[in-house]
């Protein structure tokens, strides 16, 4: 049996800027989950109050989110509609740091997983977007 | 089809090598010294999990040695200089001096960010990846311990 690959430079860049973005979150996922008295400190006072949650849940069921749809880019599953809810959960959380050097990273992330977002599944051979 | 599969396996093992990297790069939950409880002989005893630390016997010294804590008049630079590790990190933040010692495991950036102000004036840093952050102003806040004089 021999295993033949063959991609396009547009599907390699494709499939690496998906699972390059997929470990990004799927990451900050797990780290949530397994370590999150790290991340308790950072919840917004805004979320808390929107939720009624204290904050460990949330930090809980924000890394269960980042997880489950991080999980579905990194399988190609199924990558537009989570990569868009990942880029658009990550926008209040980047406005939440203002402009710093970390909100300017997050703020980098969401362009890219709306590019995802965009991009993915197109092939040359179709006319247009 | 080949070339799907491949992809699947590859998300597949993304997802399970970056969650055990993760979980076996944890860090350690952090339980300040003074928190830790004496295990002192109880009327009834009871089985404790909690692990007494032997506390160091002071040893006389000959010469009067410095004794780097907070005045009311603040802490200088050589003061803080001394407090350049993981057991006691005090840093100078933008005129302030705080003990960030047991923030150390729970920076979200990482513990080598916080270690590496350790002992220093950590104002650029700071200014750098969080000036203008309202939200970890007031975290830092909590870690106050005097005000840097020259």
């Amino acid at each position: 049996m021999t295993i033949n690959i063959k991609f396009s430079r547009l599907e390699l860049g494709q499939n690496l800027l998906r699972l390059g973005l997929a470990a990004v979150f799927l990451w900050f996922g797990f780290s949530q989950l397994f370590d999150s008295l790290r991340w308790v400190s950072v919840v917004p006072d805004w979320a808390v109050e929107l939720f009624h949650l204290p904050p460990a849940i949330i930090v809980l069921a924000n890394g269960a989110l980042e997880v489950i749809l991080g999980s579905l880019i990194a399988t190609d599953v199924l990558v537009r509609i989570p990569a868009i809810i990942l880029a658009l959960h990550l926008i209040p959380i980047a406005l939440d740091f203002g402009i710093t050097a970390t909100a300017i990273r997050d703020y980098g992330l969401v362009i890219a997983a709306f590019t995802l977002a965009l991009i993915y599944g197109y092939h040359e051979n179709k006319p247009e977007l | 089809m080949q070339n799907r599969i491949i992809l699947i396996v590859v998300g597949l093992a993304l997802i399970f090598g970056v969650g055990f990297f993760v979980y076996s790069t944890k860090q350690p939950v952090f339980i300040p010294p003074e928190e830790i409880i004496d295990q002192t002989p109880s009327p009834t005893p009871t089985p404790s999990v909690v692990v007494a630390t032997p506390k160091p016997t002071p040893t006389p010294t000959p010469t009067p040695t410095f004794i780097s804590t907070p005045t009311p008049s603040g802490i200088t630079l050589s003061q803080i200089a001394l407090h350049n590790s993981r057991s006691s990190c005090w840093s100078a933040i933008n005129g302030n001096v705080y003990d960030l010692t047991s923030w150390i495991p729970y920076h979200p950036g990482g513990e080598n960010t916080i270690l590496s102000i350790c002992g220093k004036n950590g104002s650029g840093a700071y200014n750098g990846e969080h000036g203008g952050s309202s939200k970890t102003a007031k975290i830092l806040i909590g870690f106050k311990i005097g005000v840097l004089v020259q």
